[in-house]
């Protein structure tokens, strides 16, 4: 009896020895799971310190200034009397109009703007730029009552350069609208030849300071004499409300520019087009643990508990194909770049040592957002990978830089009847082609995320 | 070295770990804790059994069915432990996790055994527990 009774005690000793025992380990490797997390960053793991923790190095890329100094430039030519029509009762404003009046109003009072200018600009009697500062109520009164100036071409490239020099020499974002017209000095039209080059020289100040050109298309009602750059077989026409295209062209430091495009422009048109821009540290990682995106096959981080996870080991096998998700923080990228479709057209997934395919790219929703670890990535790609063909190497998204397909479909050789094709400007392809030659030999990708890769043991 | 060790051992007869996300997590922590736990515990109640409860204490738990009630109790400990690591550690349950716990199981059967067989020569009252071989006397 007593001796039962001693065994049932002893055990329940033993028991609590245990689970005291097990208590201390626990602890312990809780301590494992939370003490790396913090000295990430310095581990001495190859790949972590190869790509570089985005952490460290992204703020001062994505510190983006609270304000910008911006210059706006006004092409005041007879060809954009149409867009700024006299006013008269009953006629509604083009949306040229609104828009350009909401433009230099948050120019002038938005909060982020410091120092800021307002030109207009014309050309002289042999055809040189003229860019004459004004007030804002001058440049106001022009939008909304009308030219009055007669100025009679648009010397495109000489307009750009001088309007370039002016804002770098003041430290300024410029801020360029025009239609875009070449219109050249009618005794040298061979200048419609050399538009590229030309524009590629005008512009090559902006590519040595390290300039971005955001341009952004919109189209806006006509009213009045519209001159086309072929003049065969009418010099000009009278036009009544024909949509004609104008352009906002946005010259700055990358994060300049998008301080104006994203605050002082907001409302951006769908046709946008970016060069120059390049984000070298957007933040990445692969998802190896959670559990909205659990990864299929043999895939998990090299490192435990790396955070981001930029280094996996995998192993594809027959029947189970390897497939996990990057997430992407895209929410520097300008905002066309940020679409699902836009990235699920352009997005590239690249490889050296396996051939891995893009399944999905999706965007954080309304779950993810409330998910901490996830909240940090705005954008997710899953890749498959169903084959190695080496035992390490490097998987990458990349976007590529790529001239928006609208570049194209707004481009015309023949503008002379505007009526009967809309939204169309004079060989638009020539002049951004002018614009891409400038960076051709910067980087090819917007952004790069490269996760390395070891076969698994 | 005793993360590959005890990562070796198990994955001897489980494979690789599943699901497989959690990989570093069973090779870096919860292998090794088992292992070492499964070790340190079991040498614990063969010492205790042995060397307490049969000289110290001379409670006369000598017959092999007392032997046998702690060979029982170190195999649900070493059931209960893989389980509340992989808990611990937030990896997702599997049927891999209880395999892993049956593993564990057999591992500290025959560890228990063979602490039995070079410890029980230094009892008193337990010596032949649970029979005489290889002590002659």
């Amino acid at each position: 009896m007593l001796l039962k009774s001693f065994v049932r005690s002893s055990c329940l000793l033993l028991l609590i020895v245990v689970f005291a025992l097990t208590g201390c380990f626990k602890k312990q490797s809780g301590k494992e799971e939370t003490e790396p997390a913090t000295t990430t960053p310095a581990q001495d793991e190859k790949p972590a310190t190869k790509v570089k923790t985005p952490a460290t190095t992204s703020p001062t890329e994505t510190a983006a200034p609270s304000k910008v100094n911006v210059n706006v430039y006004l092409e005041i030519s007879n060809g954009m009397k149409g867009f700024m029509p006299t006013p008269a009762a009953g006629k509604e404003a083009t949306t040229f109009q609104n828009n350009l009046n909401k433009l230099i109003s948050e120019v002038q009072d938005g909060r982020y703007v410091a120092e800021k200018g307002f030109y207009l600009a014309k050309e002289d009697a042999q055809s040189r730029p003229v860019l004459d500062s004004v007030s804002y109520n001058t440049i106001k009164s022009y939008i909304v009552s009308g030219i009055k100036d007669d100025v009679r071409g648009t010397p495109l490239p000489a307009l750009l350069q001088s309007a370039l020099k002016k804002s770098i020499e003041q430290g300024a974002v410029s801020v360029i609208i025009s239609d875009f017209i070449h219109g050249p000095d009618p005794r040298d039209q061979g200048q419609f030849i050399s538009l590229d080059s030309d524009i590629r020289s005008s512009l090559r100040e902006a590519e040595h300071q390290g300039l971005a050109i955001a341009i952004l298309g919109n189209t806006s009602p006509f009213y009045g004499t519209y001159h086309p750059a072929v003049k065969k077989p009418e010099l000009r026409r009278t036009l009544n409300g024909e949509e004609i295209p104008y352009y906002i062209w946005v010259i700055g430091k990358q994060e300049d520019v998008q301080v104006v495009t994203n605050k002082v422009l907001r409302n951006l048109p769908a046709q946008q087009a970016y060069f120059g821009f390049e984000y070298k540290s957007i933040p990445y990682s692969a998802l190896l643990k959670e559990k909205q995106f659990k990864p299929a096959g043999v895939v998990y981080c090299s490192s435990r508990n790396a955070d981001p996870c930029t280094s996996v080991n995998l192993q594809p096998e027959k029947k189970g194909p390897v497939e996990f998700t990057i997430g992407l923080d895209l929410s520097q990228l300008p905002m066309s770049m940020q679409s699902i479709d836009y990235l699920k057209k352009n997005l590239k997934v690249v490889s050296t040592g396996s051939r891995p395919t893009m399944i999905s790219v999706t965007g954080a929703d309304e779950s993810i957002k409330a998910t901490p670890d996830l909240a940090k990535y705005s954008h997710f790609v899953r890749v498959r990978v169903p084959e190695l063909t080496a035992n390490s190497g490097t998987i990458s998204v990349q976007l590529p830089q790529v001239t928006p397909t609208w570049i194209n479909a707004w481009s015309t050789d023949n503008d002379n009847n505007p009526a009967a094709a809309q939204k169309k400007t004079y060989q638009l392809t020539k002049i951004i082609d002018g614009v891409q030659a400038l960076y051709r030999d910067q980087s090819d990708f917007v952004f790069n995320a490269t996760i390395q890769f070891n076969k698994a043991d | 070295m005793i993360q590959k060790f005890f990562s070796g051992l198990y994955e001897l007869f489980l494979g690789r770990p599943i699901p497989a996300n959690f990989t570093n997590d069973y090779r870096e922590v919860v292998f090794p804790n088992t292992g070492l736990m499964l070790f340190i515990i079991t040498l614990a109640i063969v010492i205790i059994y042995y060397y307490v409860l049969n000289r110290a204490m001379s409670t006369g738990l000598y017959k092999p069915r007392h032997w046998f009630m702690f060979l029982i109790l170190n195999a649900i400990i070493a059931f209960i432990i893989p389980i509340s690591q992989v808990n611990g550690n937030e990896i997702e349950t599997h049927s891999y996790t209880y395999m892993f716990a049956f593993v564990n199981v057999i591992y500290s059967l025959i560890l228990f055994f063979v602490f039995s067989i070079l410890l029980k020569r230094g009892s008193v009252q337990a010596w032949t527990t649970p029979m005489k071989w290889p002590n002659k006397k």
